[in-house]
């Protein structure tokens, strides 16, 4: 070849890789031995067998599962509405859209916790509206219970689904909507034969990550549900911080985490992660000609249910803000008199600025660690043969789909002999786990759009690798690395799982604290940090906006 | 199969506009039954979106349309009857040949037997029996088109629409599907619109020809009278190619190609000096290329009646019968 890249490109990736080696798999490996006893050479499974035969166990599993199930079942329902309203909505309107299902994606779970519990509990805002109407004499329990799982953790998933699908609903040739038509198909027999099973491979993919995402959650049946809903994170959580019983929470781990697993190696099989985040780049169908149609009453529907999901996305954040600027010391919507105490009460009180501090040390060093490792892998990655190439990007993803509360276990175990928790430093380092990935694939995505000949352009002009480097790679793919950096931000400024870990009373987090204050009662100041939060995702997602708006310009996005 | 395709299209004047752009501009035509009708034009000129109108995917803003006196300007697309071949085939992806050709059928609520027996007629039609299972991606283009063509005409349409069928098919390939096209025409006496930017297909294949341009009808007629009797230079140019001459008595003449003769000295007949600046040999015919009086001329013979000792720059005389000129 013109030049030999493939020394460098090993360099490239060997920091991530040892990092990733070292701060994650070794540790998680570790602990999941746990499970099998103190000597290897005779590894016992009385963890697994107690797992088996305790009936409470047993429910549990059952429990995560049912619930991820419905959960996926739901997302998908309510995709569809919305798909079909993206797709026909105007170019401007469809912006304006994919906007209001990517600020909730992006905001802190806690963020939107809080902000359900507000709507949604018994002296909640729903609630208060549905007495008032006269339809119900007495406030009904939507949290707390099976239905605030639900609610709280598809709001959370379903753009897992939505993607992907909007995907593969824009690929469908609209001429094949037109021979259908064509050959006397009625618009319900169109969708049933058409519509449906093109956008099967998209909607299963979208699937596969909710589910696997489900069985592992933590924050939201945590806080939304009641003790019937205990899912498999949460007994994790138990064994390890009540119980003591490591190996029994070792041996659980091994479970979720073998699970996950499973799902994982199917998804990569047939479609491959890295596809997800650039999932809007794909090519829509060349002539997507548009009928100018009379309003039918199945499109009404449609754009009306549509409309409903909107308002399920976004509600929480939106009612977050005037919430936030009552005067009352009771939450109340809508305020009766506006103020600003709320905010003030967090600037003036020291325990939540010393947890904003903290927050930002982590997040910061989590930007320093992961981005340029994370970028310089995806560099190296980029210039692999394939096959090697898709190992390593197996090994650079997993710490997005190795349910968090597992990491934040294993490091814990690790970490706590050291006394190394009362740094948020070493919150940061752990983040990099989690946001390394999140640079390794935008980084990834803009290097595939990057035009291979400019690079052999520059070559031919005499450059050589770094020139080439430095002077035309890094300029175009500076949009992926900005957005790398703004998810690694996001990552760790809302993690609260591995915060509960890692952190003590002195370096302890924002999110942490807050989770500690829902979990117990929720302050309108932590209404009021929300709003600030929603406020820094919108800031962020406009920087990102910002940078990416060449790319946007494509036309078929 | 036969008399079910018998029937006439009427179109009265069609307007059609995308913002604020004239597509069709005052339709008038009428397609009768049986007839092989190709709406000819390069693109932009209206043709695809005519078609579109017909077949109901797009509506007129004014004018009306009816197949035997039955108006279809109210009729959804699913009950108009009207067979669709889409340029890109448009073939199911998900489902077998034997599943797309069947569709139109089960849209009808047919039996399964009856569905079985017209499909199996449809394949042997257009000789895609042995492929009845597969799917398309896993066919040629070729037999892509022929499913396509075996999923329209299996519903037993009121009117077949082509758009553009063999515009992604190689050279060679296309010839064997337009005998086929032909031949399938003639066997099952449809009416058939086919939309075509390609002059020498439209010729092949139709009894009629629709010449538009900018969203009207240039001129409508039989191959033969669109080529000896064009209406305007634009129609003289765009089926086979054609002269336009400034004489030295300052008189215009139209003037086909192969209507020259060519003869090395002066006679007292009708003639042109040309400077020949290249001659091309074509296989079965020469085409030569000269100058005559700063203009361009075009002349074609067959190869076997040119004198193999004319040369480039050489001086010849082109002349040409009156009768041959075209009176534009």
């Amino acid at each position: 070849m013109y030049i030999k890249t493939s020394k460098w490109s090993w360099l490239a990736v060997t920091p991530m890789m040892i990092f990733l080696l070292g701060i994650f798999v070794w540790p998680v490996f570790s602990f999941l031995m746990l499970s099998f006893g103190d000597s290897l050479s005779a590894p016992s499974f009385v963890h697994y067998q107690k797992i088996i035969t305790t009936p409470i166990y047993r429910q549990i599993i059952f429990n995560t599962f049912n619930i991820a199930l419905l959960v996926t079942i739901f997302s998908v329902i309510f995709s569809y509405p919305i798909v079909y309203l993206l797709a026909n909505v105007s170019k401007r309107m469809r912006k304006f859209l994919f906007i209001l299902v990517l600020l909730p994606f992006w905001t802190s779970a806690l963020v939107r916790t809080t902000a359900w519990i507000v709507i949604l509990q018994r002296k909640g805002i729903l609630n208060e509206m549905l007495l008032f109407t006269g339809i119900f004499n007495e406030p009904i329990s939507f949290i707390y219970n099976f239905s605030g799982v639900l609610i709280g953790m598809t709001h959370v998933l379903m753009p897992f689904v939505i993607f992907p699908l909007y995907a593969a609903y824009k690929n469908i040739d609209y001429s094949l909507i037109e021979a259908a038509e064509s050959l006397g198909s009625k618009s319900y027999q169109t969708v049933k034969r058409l519509i449906i099973p093109l956008t099967m491979p998209g909607v299963i993919a979208g699937s596969i990550i909710v589910f696997m995402s489900a069985i592992g959650y933590y924050i939201t049946p945590a806080l939304m549900g009641g003790p019937k809903q205990t899912m498999i994170a949460m007994l994790i959580e138990n064994n390890i911080n009540r119980t003591l019983n490591w190996e029994l929470a070792a041996a659980l781990s091994s479970v979720l985490l073998f699970s996950t697993l499973i799902l994982f190696i199917i998804f990569q099989k047939y479609f491959g992660f890295d596809n997800l985040l650039s999932s809007n780049s794909q090519k829509g169908s060349s002539q997507f000609y548009k009928r100018k149609e009379k309003f039918s009453p199945s499109k009404i529907t449609m754009y009306f249910l549509g409309g409903l999901v909107c308002v399920f996305l976004i509600a929480p954040i939106v009612i977050v803000f005037p919430m936030s600027l009552s005067a009352s010391p009771f939450l109340e919507f809508p305020p009766q008199e506006y103020s600003l105490r709320w905010y003030e009460s967090f600037f003036s009180d020291n325990r939540w600025l010393r947890g904003l501090w903290n927050s930002l040390i982590a997040a910061a060093v989590t930007i320093a660690i992961s981005l340029p490792i994370g970028t310089l892998a995806a560099v190296g990655v980029n210039e692999m043969k394939r096959k090697t190439r898709l190992w390593l990007e197996t090994l650079f993803i997993l710490p997005m789909v190795i349910p968090v509360i597992i990491f934040a276990i294993s490091l814990f175990y690790f970490i706590a002999p050291l006394r190394l928790n009362n740094s948020a430093v070493t919150l940061g380092i752990a983040h990099s786990v989690l946001a390394m990935p999140f640079v390794f694939l935008t980084v990834s995505a803009s290097l595939k759009n990057f035009n291979k000949n400019l690079e052999l352009a520059a070559y031919s002009l005499g450059a050589s690798w770094k020139t080439m480097f430095w002077r035309i790679m890094l300029p175009s793919i500076t949009p992926g690395i900005i957005a790398g950096a703004i998810f690694a931000f996001i990552q760790s400024f809302d993690d609260v799982i591995l915060a509960l870990f890692l952190t003590n009373i002195k370096s302890r987090t924002l999110p942490r604290i807050m989770f500690e204050g829902v979990a117990h009662e929720i302050d309108p100041t932590i209404v009021a940090i929300s709003g600030l939060l929603i406020t820094l995702t919108v800031l962020l997602f406009a920087i990102n906006a910002l940078f990416a708006s060449e790319r946007e310009n494509d036309p078929n996005i | 199969m036969t008399q079910t395709f018998k029937n006439t299209l009427t179109i009265k004047n069609l307007e059609k506009s995308f913002n604020d752009v004239m597509a069709l501009n005052d339709i008038s035509l009428e397609v009768q039954e049986g007839e092989f009708c190709s709406l000819l034009g390069a693109s932009g000129s209206g043709k695809t979106t005519l078609l579109r109108v017909i077949a109901g995917f797009e509506s007129p803003d004014k004018g009306s349309l009816e197949i035997n006196g039955r108006n279809l300007n109210s009729l959804p697309i699913a009950n108009r009857n009207i067979g669709m071949v889409f340029q890109n085939y448009a073939l199911f992806p998900h489902m077998s040949v034997r599943e797309n050709v069947a569709f139109g059928l089960e849209m009808q609520k047919l039996k399964k037997i009856d569905i079985n027996t017209r499909v199996n007629e449809a394949l042997k039609l257009v000789d895609l029996r042995n492929e009845a299972t597969r799917f398309p991606n896993q066919l040629s283009g070729g037999q892509q088109q022929r499913v396509a063509l075996a999923r329209a005409i299996v519903i037993k349409p009121s009117l077949l629409l082509m758009d553009e069928p063999l515009g992604a098919l190689d050279k060679n390939l296309r010839k064997e599907m337009q005998a086929q096209i032909k031949e399938l025409h003639k066997n099952i006496n449809a009416t058939i619109i086919y939309v075509t930017h390609d002059q020498e297909e439209a010729m092949y294949l139709s009894d009629r020809i629709v010449l538009l341009d900018q969203g009207k009808i240039i001129q409508s007629g039989t191959c033969k009278e669109l080529y000896s009797s064009p209406k305007n230079r634009m129609v003289a140019n765009f089926l086979g190619e054609c002269n336009f001459i400034k004489l030295e008595d300052g008189r215009n003449i139209t003037i086909r190609p192969e209507s020259f003769a060519v003869l090395d000295r002066k006679t007292s007949e009708n003639g042109i000096e040309v400077t020949i600046k290249d001659l091309v040999f074509l296989g079965s015919y020469t085409k030569l290329i000269g100058s005559y009086n700063q203009q361009e001329i075009t002349a074609t013979f067959r190869s076997s009646d040119l004198n193999p000792n004319i040369r480039k720059l050489d001086k010849v005389h082109l002349i040409f019968n009156k009768e041959c000129l075209i009176n534009l």
